[in-house]
């Protein structure tokens, strides 16, 4: 009954949107799959912090939710320290067919660090640490920035990479010009 | 739009400086030319006077032939050297100065002009820098291969000319590129009734209401029923013309009304109670009343945009040209295409580009761009069609029939917009 293709040219043209709002894209294979550099929002400890997230948009895009995930390590109550991952329970409840998805970055990222869901936890240390010694955890997010979040770091893991597999960049700002972009 | 301008000013800045350094050089080489100029004349009047002193050595020669040695001086005169060698020493530095100088001046020029040349191309580097000159990626190049396309294109250009009084340049243009004669004639015609639109358009705006009256007389019916209000609006303005005219028309005005008004004495009683009033006024004149705004200019153009609009929609005419249509929308969308540049040379998007009929990005056009009722689904983000319709959902969105599908399991339909569950078959397909 449905078109086959519908959802694949929404996703084509979501990529490209988010591509044109000015977010740093690096498409990897095809269109569904990509990398996106992320700022920590101000006012919490990841201020200052800068992440490459990776985003896979399954077949069923956007009937189903896009699978989230931090490339480089951040110390998070719903994000798995080991892979990344951002939980799928937290990204179902929160994703509707009318986002973009600029609306993961701009919205739902900044959001998700802001107010962490320490009730249904994919770190559990972190968690815990949130409800019970706050000051704590706050010391250690930004441990985490200072050891793994930052442009020196990415770079870092950049090379790291680029020995194994090759990426393009279909970003015109270089990072320097990034880093002065507003969130 | 900031970023363009920025592009204009900072090409601007440069252009600026390179025209201030072009009216500098002008002004010295104008100064110099002027000193060369100068040395010249005094160079002339040097060699002008060797040349009167050599005619008078000539002519004490002559004199000396009477002498008795006559044959001793005539073969010494054969034997002199040339003129040239009679300048004094004097003169000859003279000479050798000026042209020295004038070496200088003509140098120093020549090398002020070639220092200008870097100038110049960084004009160059900055128009590249800040402009693209590079469309390609924002072209259906292979468009025009076709040739019933390039006719097309043809004939869209030759009704813009014809729409802009330019009939003689679409004629040449329909000759050189062989148009067949139906086409030729389809210009034509379809461009006729808008000269014909266009001419009363003109009158109105000079106060000229005849032809416009004659035009609503004839199209009274179709008007009526399209709930246009230009016909009233051109008898109101003609009558208040009248009454402007002063208490010598009171009675042409008077008759004007009872003759035009019954017609829209129901729909616009209130306003035709109100023109009546103005007569009230005509002793002391309509400038001091409150009807002196029906005697500004801007009353007649506003009038004179209403019917072009009016008269154009009845006939099924655009107002605009298609080729300025057109044009302007390219414009407004040129750089938003440009801005994703990058991703068309990405070969999935391309691939896509060309194989669609739609962007892959949102352009906001403005609102006269819009000619037809349209629905974008907001969930697969394309237009809806007749194998795609718009479903209105019991909650009242709208969305696509295939998003309502792939968002329904089983029976159950979860709104996107709001928390309403519903049954989806319970959607109904709605029209625009």
């Amino acid at each position: 009954m449905s078109s086959p293709s519908a959802g694949k040219r929404r996703m084509d043209n979501d990529v490209i949107k988010l591509i044109e709002s000015k977010h740093e894209v690096t498409i990897l294979g095809g269109l569904n799959e990509f990398h996106v550099k992320f700022f920590g929002p101000t006012e919490t400890p990841y201020e200052g912090g800068v992440w490459k997230v990776r985003v896979y948009l399954p077949d069923n895009y956007p009937f189903k939710s896009p699978s989230i995930g931090f490339v480089n390590k951040i110390y998070h109550p719903n994000i798995d320290e080991s892979s990344g991952t951002v939980c799928l329970d937290v990204i179902n409840q929160a994703w509707t067919a009318l986002y973009d998805l600029s609306n993961i970055f701009e919205s739902f990222l900044p959001q998700l660090l802001t107010y962490p869901n320490p009730v249904d936890p994919l770190n559990r240390d972190a968690a815990a640490l949130y409800l019970h010694e706050p000051e704590e955890y706050h010391r250690k997010v930004a441990d985490y920035v200072q050891r793994y979040a930052t442009e020196d770091a990415l770079r870092a893991a950049q090379q790291e990479r680029e020995s194994s597999d090759s990426e393009s960049s279909m970003s015109d700002y270089s990072e320097d010009e990034a880093r002065d972009m507003e969130l | 739009m900031d970023s363009e301008s920025l592009a204009c000013s900072s090409v601007e800045k440069d252009l600026t400086r390179v025209v201030s350094k072009l009216e500098q050089l002008h002004e010295n080489a104008e100064a110099d030319i002027g000193d060369i100029a100068t040395q010249m004349s005094e160079l002339v009047e040097v060699l002008s006077r060797a040349e009167q002193l050599v005619t008078t050595l000539n002519s004490s020669t002559q004199v000396s032939q009477d002498d008795p040695m006559g044959d001793a001086v005539s073969m010494q005169v054969e034997t002199e050297p040339t003129a040239p060698q009679r300048l004094t020493e004097r003169q000859v530095e003279s000479v050798r100065n000026a042209l020295a100088r004038c070496h200088e001046r003509v140098q120093k020029l020549s090398t002020e002009h070639r220092d200008l040349h870097g100038s110049i191309s960084k004009i160059g580097k900055a128009i590249d820098r800040n402009f693209s000159a590079d469309f390609s990626s924002t072209m259906r190049v292979d468009v025009l291969q076709d040739e019933e396309n390039l006719m097309l294109l043809n004939k869209a250009i030759a009704k813009h000319y014809c729409r802009q009084g330019m009939d003689d340049v679409a004629r040449t243009l329909i000759r050189e590129c062989k148009m067949s004669p139906e086409h030729a004639q389809d210009v034509f015609d379809s461009e006729r009734e808008f000269a014909d639109i266009y001419g009363i358009w003109v009158k109105i705006q000079k106060r000229d209401l005849t032809d416009a009256l004659k035009w609503a007389k004839m199209y009274s019916q179709q008007l009526s029923d399209r709930h246009s209000l230009i016909e009233f609006r051109l008898h109101r303005m003609r009558f208040m013309q009248l009454v402007s005219y002063g208490l010598d028309s009171q009675r042409e005005a008077i008759s004007y009304a009872r003759l035009n008004f019954k017609k829209f004495a129901v729909r616009y009683e209130h306003e035709i109670a109100n023109l009546m009033a103005s007569f009230i006024y005509l002793p002391s004149g309509l400038e001091n009343s409150p009807y002196k705004h029906f005697l500004g200019q801007e009353k007649w153009t506003e009038l004179s945009f209403i019917f072009l609009k009016d008269a154009c929609q009845l006939l099924g005419i655009s107002k605009n040209s298609a080729l300025s249509v057109v044009v302007n929308a390219g414009c407004t969308a040129l750089p938003a295409l440009l801005n994703i540049k990058q991703v068309m040379q990405s070969r999935q998007v391309l691939g896509m580009w060309n194989g669609c009929d739609e962007l892959p990005i949102e352009i906001d056009l403005q609102p006269e761009f819009r000619f037809h009722s349209i629905f974008a689904c907001p969930i697969l983000r394309q237009q809806t069609s007749e194998d795609n319709p718009p479903k209105k959902l019991t909650c009242g969105h709208v969305i696509s029939n295939d998003a309502l599908h792939k968002l329904s399991v089983g029976h159950i339909l979860k709104c996107p917009y709001c928390p309403v569950e519903q049954n989806a078959e319970e959607a109904v397909r709605i029209y625009f």
